[in-house]
């Protein structure tokens, strides 16, 4: 029986974050998604201004001084819209792709593959760090395992959203400068739930690194192996996702489901019954992925 | 008689190595307990085991009576002082001992109450505000300290308090922690015999994972028992000594300047075997330099241990 008490969970997370910002943790974490962002942004609208100047070297039309004047112009056009139902095969999910600025549709796809990566290799020594130096001890002999680790998993969700937030708005300073007619409201509110989106869809691995990290003292190795189950994570999505079909090929199904990959494609629809199932699953993982490094650390030494 | 903390036959293992071989220790209620024994005796296994950092392979822990360590029951009762273990160094002073209050279940107005509390006690106020990696070795240990006398704990584990400190630090934190003594029953740890000795009133020996002596301090050390004189000369009238003190056995080494009277019955007091010896000696022109009750701890525990 796992005991638990919600005002210590509350204590060690809100203390956490504090202490991750004063120990320039979270800064790091900010800046590191703060920077990617500003740069893959900025990257983005140089390779659409490429596309744009070429097509219109191509099609012998005038060049615009901005990225997104032409684009902007395509993805209002039905022959894009039609395109694009051919290409993801499924109309509501084009139809939700379609409804999206340019620039939301390049930050959803930014967050959403690389996020989960930079969270496993930031929080895979959450809980190892604190048992290797001792400061745990303090702790432990006041609260229960289960809240601690909690509160440091609600801690780590919260300085992750800070980042993820951080960078949809370099995402957004950027767009604002460099792309032409930006939709200075309908991109907020865009990258906003997209940033909520990578969020919810982080959650999954960020437990998966707090659970890991709850396996040993040994810094380096619950880093290296929250890595090493991340890539392994990511593979097995692949292959069950080829592989998934009809027969006993179903279990490939069922194994894709265990994997946040598996409810990436619901993030995309604007529909409020994907988005709360795939929330829901989302939270189920990280529960999953961090209870099962807990049952571990709750039979260890600390 | 009531107990603070009780240990039944305890055994733990790291691996093949054997820390706890059904180690049994009685700690009563207000007692101040001196834990001695060699490096890997297994002290720090047996305070880290009734804190519940570490698993018991087997045997029972009784803490306050109220079964093992669970945070629910003992939190804020039973502290500790754990031996090297670092706290984050860019946290503030009190911001820490605020958490730690308040983990113990200490609403925030009370967590900040206590906190300050301790940094007066161990005279860090005006250092409530800085990070813990400004402060030195000496002030570092202090705040640990404080943090285990939080909130007024019943049961505290102090593991090896006073190490790596010099020895001005040393004297402050024993008198930190004998000022402490009577509110709290208090576990500590050192290779130090004659600071437990001046600390403690109950002392156990640890070797090889059990507990080989254990019991009051002035009956390990036989202070109701044993008379030691340190002299200034080679020899001492010991057929007058032994004629005047009839119910005592009377050994003299030589070597060590050293005269011990035992009491072989309770009859007298220390002080009736000082009203008939000290006139003997200064009779004979034997200068006396110093009168000690019992022998010491580092004596016992070296016979104990050989």
């Amino acid at each position: 029986m796992i005991g638990f008490s919600l005002r210590d969970i509350g204590i060690v997370a809100r203390h956490d974050v504090t202490d991750s910002f004063r120990s320039r943790k979270a800064i790091l974490w900010v800046l590191l998604y703060l920077i990617s962002a500003l740069a893959a942004t900025f990257f983005f609208t140089i390779a659409l201004r490429e596309i744009e100047s070429e097509v219109a070297r191509l099609a012998r039309i005038g060049e615009t001084r901005q990225a997104g004047v032409m684009t902007q112009s395509l993805w209002e056009s039905n022959s894009f819209r039609r395109m694009v139902e051919g290409l993801v095969g499924d109309r509501d999910l084009a139809e939700s792709l379609i409804r999206k600025p340019p620039l939301v549709l390049f930050f959803g796809w930014l967050s959403l593959t690389f996020s989960p990566f930079l969270i496993v290799l930031l929080a895979g020594d959450s809980i190892s760090s604190d048992v290797a130096s001792g400061a745990s001890r303090f702790i432990l002999t006041r609260i229960d395992r289960f809240s601690w680790v909690t509160g440091k998993l609600a801690g780590q969700a919260l300085v992750l959203l800070a980042a993820i937030v951080a960078s949809g708005i370099g995402a957004y300073g950027v767009g604002m400068f460099r792309l032409a007619g930006f939709a200075y409201g309908s991109t907020a509110v865009g990258l906003l739930v997209a940033c909520l989106k990578a969020w919810a869809y982080c959650l999954p691995f960020l437990g998966l690194a707090v659970g890991v990290s709850q396996l040993s003292r040994k810094v380096p190795l619950t880093r290296i192996l929250s890595i090493v189950l991340y890539f392994s994570g990511s593979i097995l999505a692949l292959i069950s996702d080829h592989m998934a079909g009809d027969g006993w090929r179903r279990i490939w199904e069922l194994l894709y489901i265990l994997l946040p990959q598996g409810h990436r494609r619901s993030l995309w629809i604007d529909d409020p019954q994907h988005l709360v199932s795939a929330g829901l699953f989302f939270v189920a993982l990280c529960v999953l992925y961090y209870v099962s490094g807990y049952i571990v650390f709750a039979r260890r030494d600390a | 008689m009531t107990y603070a903390l009780r240990l039944r036959d305890v055994h733990k293992r790291y691996g093949r190595q054997v820390a706890l071989d059904g180690l049994n220790l009685d700690i009563e209620r207000g007692a101040v307990l001196g834990l001695v024994g060699k490096n890997g005796a297994g002290k720090t296994t047996a305070m880290s085991i009734a804190a519940g950092l570490l698993r018991a392979d087997s045997g029972t822990i009784d803490l306050l009576g109220m079964g093992g360590f669970r945070p629910k029951l003992h939190r804020g009762r039973v502290t500790i002082l754990p031996q090297d273990a670092r706290l984050p160094t860019h946290a503030r002073v009190r911001d820490t001992l605020v958490f730690l209050a308040r983990l113990q279940g200490l609403t925030r107005l009370q967590a900040i109450d206590a906190a300050d509390e301790m940094l007066t006690w161990v005279d860090l106020k005006d250092r409530a505000t800085s990070p813990l990696g400004t402060l030195s070795h000496g002030m570092f240990r202090r705040v640990t300290i404080a943090q285990a006398f939080l909130g007024s704990p019943e049961l505290v584990l102090l593991d090896e308090p006073t190490s790596g400190l010099d020895p001005k630090q040393v004297v402050q934190i024993r008198y930190l922690i004998r000022s402490r003594r009577a509110q709290a029953t208090i576990v500590i740890s050192s290779h130090i015999l004659s600071e437990l000795e001046t600390m403690c009133d109950h002392v156990a020996f640890i070797e090889n994972g059990r507990t080989i002596r254990d019991g009051k301090l002035e009956d390990v050390t036989n202070r109701q028992k044993i008379i030691s004189y340190s002299v200034a000369s080679e020899t001492v009238p010991v057929e007058v000594i032994t004629a005047a003190l009839p119910d005592c056995g009377v050994h003299f080494s030589a070597s060590a300047k050293l005269l011990t009277v035992s009491q072989r019955t309770e009859s007298s007091s220390p002080a009736d075997i000082n009203a008939r010896l000290l006139p003997v000696l200064l009779e004979h022109g034997v200068p006396i330099l110093e009168i000690r009750l019992g022998s010491n701890l580092e004596k016992e525990y070296l016979q104990q241990v050989q």
